[in-house]
């Protein structure tokens, strides 16, 4: 094996020689250059490899002076990897760099060496000033380069950036020799094993000297605002270099001086500094309107949650795992964003407009780098952060979890209020990679691959390896997202077949109907919504090529959270769940800005869930079947918090701002599929982590308020609100939006009465939920692409041209209501039964109300759409696609089979229910009639009675009644000009508005207006926080003299 | 502290102090600069001053026949003050040339792109 001291000496070396060799060419000495990194990279990956097949670590002595005398030099596995990932940056950052300078020079290739040698000394140096005279050669290097820049932001940022390293040098400077004159060695580990016995006064002022100089190498707050400048003055490609270089390697030095830190004081005062670094960058980032300045700001927050870890992984094995995850995850993706922001060169968050419309691999890499950043699944960053919350939570440290989860919330803000305008259609002005050489981007697809690849194999891992449908299903829908050349159509039909071929296999494999459990149930919902979703799509196009692959994702996603046994697993679904829906949402005309607030309740939600989950850990659980073994204040914590956290999911009346614009701006293709499962997942894990956790404990806590009951009103409120809000909108689908949300309202107060009863009546509307709200949008959809309007003013008698999409609606709204002889009915009269064998009245009462309500909007849809006069424009319209009418008739003929036969469902139900509760709570007598401990009920004879009826009226109505005459809207007579605006003579327009004066200002206003000054207030917080960084610099070489006073203050000089 | 040496800390601590109030208060790019040398010459004065032993002499060894001999070494080394601080200082100084020479170089280029001097006309970035 090469001796590792070679990384260093040959670079070195060539570093001196280039200048020479590049009188032979440019060509040439680019060669060497490039030639010198591939060696050091080839040489770490080979150690790399060796170590981890259990070679002994390097121990390298200088000089013929063993230590503590020589200087010596440490090659184990922490060591190989960083030089790996050194190396390999340096090499694609030379490549992308050859293009990007504004005066290719030699010089520029020695100082990329210069920095990759300062960068692996300090990674592998076990001396103190060893390892000052590396920081200082970094340091150098750093500065130098920067220097290059035309630019002069790029120059005044450069030099602040010096005045404070030099301060800081000045710090470590002292540190250093004091430490040798209090212990005589300069040897770290020596050292370590000297410090404590040291009992002189100054100690601890001497090693505060050190720790602040360290600090502000690493940027953290409040010495971060020379490093925030560089980003936003400096080339983003030498920024790239920095972060796979220096920035670890400095890193990865203070984690081996910390071995000089003895007592919980010092550790308490790295972690808070880190923690605060990590939540206060990130809150000021949010006002950013600068795309590299932001990318600055979110470097600081990420080196300071590792700083914040550093101080526990001595504690925990599992936090080193999650730091090297961590670290990997921010080279790769904070390099390639950086990469890709040189290539792109927009400046301002809405430069980014639409960016790379020419690049497939260009669009995919910024998507999937910029939810490594945030740490979304698969990438490696979400294992490490699930790595280090699950430390966390197993040690003492479990407060910390809170201002991580919160700094990550703040992360998303600001991260996707930049994804948001990349998400916009391109358009006029949008740019992409032109004419890029593939050497220039070499280095992000690279980084983007690899950073997918891991998140492919770790998700892999833990959803049952590569085989399992959930990850078949997500890869395929990758392969239709990176490959431009199959077409739209093809991929409706590629997720028809892929969704129908795994529901074949799952009701053709042995053990029995698929819906005799929970995750079986929900798997149906799921892939039949797919399905259905997937047949319409041959019918009805859709706007952007992505959406199909997204889709696959999506509903891959879904599964593995559904099938998953362990909490990770569910996560990890869940997560992926939130970003493909928010991408799909993001697709909609005018859909970037409620994807934007959809994505950021949806987060909130995970962050919510995620801490639940914790608390689970916390107490040793890690499989969703454990959930049980959870008692006292742990289960009620972590209830709460999951609780909390689906109801957000399901936009739970305060917290459902974000539902109505996400529904309507939806693409239409995509908003039943919303509607009808994706709001249904929350509910999955109600039933399947949250009541676990209920289950055995949560009755008798609490005293006077049960738990569940909170959750029970919750869901009725909701339902109540909704349906109110619902019967005033203008707009069919965002009225279909209110109802949704309204209809899981009562699923969500259907499953919190944890009975037999109610869980069968809260299933029972899961599926019929799926069915009718299916059928309507879907519906809608068809008279959205005829029409071109989703505003019921503008519609009207379309009965006449699209009579197919009114009986779907008809049946929908029938069904919807819950009024005999459709399906709702027995929905409904389970559920109220069961309220009423609670003994929640109230509830009943409420929900009862709420039921009629509906009764309003519904008959506002039909109306509104098909009912009343056609308009003139309208003459000429088509019935919808029939691909689309097929998918509806699949949806009126499942409704149909309900209604007539509820005991095709019901009765695997009364499995799985009886499999949860031991009791099934109603009997199915003979095939018909099904008994509960209220009554009984016929579905058959309720609908031979309700069809008697029918046509008895219409015949009355066809033989008997009056004689009508056609009127079109034309035969009015306008005695003068219609005034404007038009609409507002329409029939339909402000139906319900002496409702809406009585009710609606309660409702919509107070919850808006809250939400909206949460953010107002989180914003001005940011704006004002990042005032601090007045770009003077001299206020921040005074920041790192008065950030040791205050750290002496705080006792810590001693 | 070692007796004898006040003088010599006493004097880096003031250099240090001297030169972080002209880094902090100077405006002017180039005493800013002075200001990091001064603060550099001070630190490197307070570490020799730290290995200085009173009485004793450089630790240079004049006599290359000495290292064959250990007995001779041991006597050198009762007689010299502590080493190690003084090739701290030397490679420290080496580095602090290099570090001003390179602060010089953005002084020049800063006076090049902004026609001043002035450290507060060089705030563009900030927030």
């Amino acid at each position: 094996m090469v001796n590792p001291i070679l990384l260093i000496a040959v670079s070195l070396g060539v570093a001196f020689l280039l200048p020479v060799v590049d009188r032979l060419g440019r060509g040439v000495s680019r060669t060497v250059h490039l030639l010198t990194l591939a060696f050091g990279m080839l040489v770490s990956f080979r150690w790399l490899a060796a170590l981890a097949a259990g070679a002994q670590p390097a121990r390298i002595i200088t000089g013929g002076w063993p230590p503590p005398l020589g200087i010596n030099l440490f090659f184990g596995p922490l060591e190989a990897a960083l030089a790996a990932l050194a190396f390999t940056t340096a090499l694609v950052a030379a490549l992308y760099l050859a293009h990007h300078e504004q005066v290719p020079t030699v010089k520029s290739l020695v100082i990329q060496l210069v920095l990759v040698v300062g960068a692996v000394g300090l990674i592998m140096t076990r001396d103190l000033f060893n390892t000052f005279v590396f920081l200082e050669i970094t340091g150098i290097g750093t500065y130098a380069i920067l220097s290059f820049g035309r630019e002069r932001e790029s120059l005044e940022s450069g030099f602040k950036y010096m005045a404070l390293g030099s301060v800081a040098s000045i710090f470590i400077l002292l540190g250093v020799a004091f430490l040798y004159k209090l212990t005589g060695t300069l040897n770290l580990d020596d050292m370590a094993g000297r410090l404590p016995a040291v009992a002189v006064a100054g100690v601890g002022t001497v090693l505060l000297l050190l720790l602040v100089g360290l600090m502000a190498e690493l940027k953290l707050f409040p010495l971060n605002g020379p490093a925030i400048d560089i980003y936003d003055g400096g080339e983003p490609g030498v920024m790239a270099l920095l972060v796979g270089t220096t920035v670890n390697a400095v890193l990865f030095t203070f984690f081996k001086v910390l071995s000089l830190y003895r007592g919980d004081a010092w550790a308490l005062a790295v972690s808070t500094v880190g923690m605060v670094t990590f939540v206060v960058a990130n809150l000021l980032a949010i006002r950013q309107t600068r795309v590299r300045r932001m990318l600055g700001y979110s470097s600081s927050a990420q080196l300071g949650l590792l700083v914040f870890l550093l101080p526990f992984v001595r504690g925990e094995v599992v936090l080193m795992s999650a730091m090297a995850l961590l670290l990997l995850n921010h080279t790769l993706a904070k390099a390639g964003l950086l990469w890709l922001a040189g290539l792109h060169g927009g400046e301002r968050l809405e430069d980014w407009r639409g960016a790379f419309p020419d690049s497939v691999a260009l669009r995919v890499s910024l998507g999937a780098l910029i939810l490594a950043m945030v740490g979304m699944p698969p990438f490696p960053g979400f294992w490490g952060k699930w790595q280090a919350l699950v430390g966390l939570a197993r040690s003492d440290a479990w407060p910390w979890i809170v201002p991580l989860l919160v700094g990550s919330l703040l992360e998303l803000v600001y991260y996707f209020g930049w994804y948001r305008h990349i998400l916009e259609p391109a358009g006029e002005g949008s740019r992409g990679a032109g004419r890029a050489a593939f050497a220039e981007v070499a280095g992000i697809l690279l980084f983007a691959g690899t950073a997918l690849a891991l998140g492919v194999r770790m998700t892999a891992g833990i959803w049952g390896g590569p085989a399992s449908p959930a990850l078949l299903l997500g890869l395929v829908g990758l392969v239709l997202l990176l490959v431009r050349a199959i077409p739209v159509k093809a991929g409706a039909a590629v997720s028809l077949a892929a969704t129908a071929w795994i529901l074949v296999r799952m009701f053709l494999s042995g053990g029995g109907c698929p819906l005799w459990n929970v995750q079986g149930f929900f798997v149906v919902v799921t892939l039949g919504g797919a399905l259905v979703i997937s047949l319409a799509g041959l019918g009805l196009p859709v706007e952007r090529r992505s959406f199909w692959g997204l889709f696959l994702i999506l509903v891959g996603s879904i599964l593995g959270l559904i099938t998953s046994p362990s909490l990770l697993g569910f996560f990890v679904g869940w997560e992926l769940m939130t970003w493909s829906s928010y991408l799909l949402v993001s697709q909609g005309r005018k859909g970037t800005r409620p994807g934007f607030l959809y994505m950021l309740f949806s987060g909130a939600a995970g962050f919510l869930i995620l801490g639940g989950l914790m608390v689970a850990e916390g107490a040793g659980v890690d499989a969703i079947g454990g959930l049980v073994q959870l008692g006292g204040g742990a289960a009620l914590a972590a209830w709460t918090l999951v609780a909390a956290g689906f109801a957000v999911k399901v936009a739970s009346l305060g917290v459902h701002i974000w539902a109505p614009d996400a529904y309507a701006e939806s693409p239409d293709l995509f908003t039943p599929f919303l509607s009808g499962v994706i709001s249904k997942i929350p509910i999955f894990g109600l039933a399947v982590v949250a009541a676990r956790i209920a289950a055995p404990s949560l009755h008798t806590v609490a005293g006077a308020l049960e738990p569940v009951h909170v959750l029970a009103w919750v869901g009725g409120l909701t339902a109540f609100g909704m349906t109110l809000l619902a019967v005033f909108q203008e707009d069919a689908k965002r009225l279909l939006a209110y109802s949704s949300v309204g209809q899981v309202g009562y699923i969500v107060a259907a499953l919190a009465i944890m009975s037999p009863l109610g869980w069968t009546a809260g299933l029972w509307h899961v599926v019929n939920h799926l069915l009718f709200k299916g059928l309507l949008f879907l519906a809608v959809a068809g008279v959205v692409y005829r029409t071109g309007t989703r505003r019921f003013a503008d519609m009207g008698g379309l009965i006449t041209r699209m009579p197919v999409s009114f009986v779907s609606v008809l049946i929908g709204i029938i069904a919807l209501s819950g009024v005999p002889p459709l399906s709702g009915f027995a929905g409904k009269w389970l559920l109220y039964e069961a309220l009423m064998e609670r003994g929640w009245l109230l509830l009943t009462a409420a929900l009862m109300f709420a039921s009629v309500i509906a009764f309003l909007y519904c008959f506002r849809l039909i109306h509104s759409i098909f009912l009343g006069q056609l308009k003139p424009e309208h003459r000429e319209l088509r019935e919808a696609p029939p691909a689309l009418l097929a998918a509806q008739v699949l949806l009126m003929a499942g409704i149909m089979v309900l209604s007539v036969w509820p005991q095709a469902l019901l009765d695997p139900l009364q499995r799985l229910v009886g499999a949860t509760f031991g009791a099934a709570g109603l009997e199915l007598e003979g095939a018909l009639t099904l008994t509960t401990s209220f009554g009984y009920f016929n579905a058959v004879a309720i609908m031979t009675l309700v069809a008697v009826l029918f046509v008895v009226l219409l015949a009355f109505l066809l033989f008997a009644g009056p004689r009508s005459k056609k009127i079109r809207q034309l035969d009015i007579v306008y005695a003068a000009e219609v005034p404007p605006p038009p609409e507002e003579l329409h029939y339909a327009w402000a139906f319900f508005k002496p409702y809406e004066r009585a009710f609606a200002p309660i409702l919509r206003s107070a919850a808006t207006a809250f939400w909206k000054g949460v953010g107002e207030v989180t914003g001005a917080l940011g704006e004002a926080g990042r005032r601090i960084y007045t770009g003077d610099a001299q206020t921040y070489m005074l920041y790192a003299m008065l950030f040791i006073l205050v750290l002496a203050g705080l006792g810590l000089a001693g | 502290m070692m007796a004898g040496n006040e003088l010599y800390v006493g004097t880096a601590i003031g250099l240090i102090v001297i030169g972080f109030v002209a880094v902090l208060t100077r405006r002017n790019l180039l005493k800013i600069v002075l200001g990091f040398s001064i603060a550099d010459t001070g630190v490197n004065l307070l570490i020799v001053s730290l290995g200085w032993l009173p009485g004793r002499t450089a630790p240079i060894v004049d006599d290359p026949s000495m290292f064959s001999d250990r007995a001779a070494l041991a006597v050198n080394a009762a007689r010299v003050v502590d080493p190690v601080p003084q090739a701290l200082v030397l490679t420290a100084i080496v580095i602090g040339v290099g570090v001003t020479a390179l602060m010089l170089a953005y002084v020049i280029r800063l006076y090049a792109v902004g026609g001043t001097l002035d450290v507060r006309q060089f705030g563009r970035l900030k927030w």
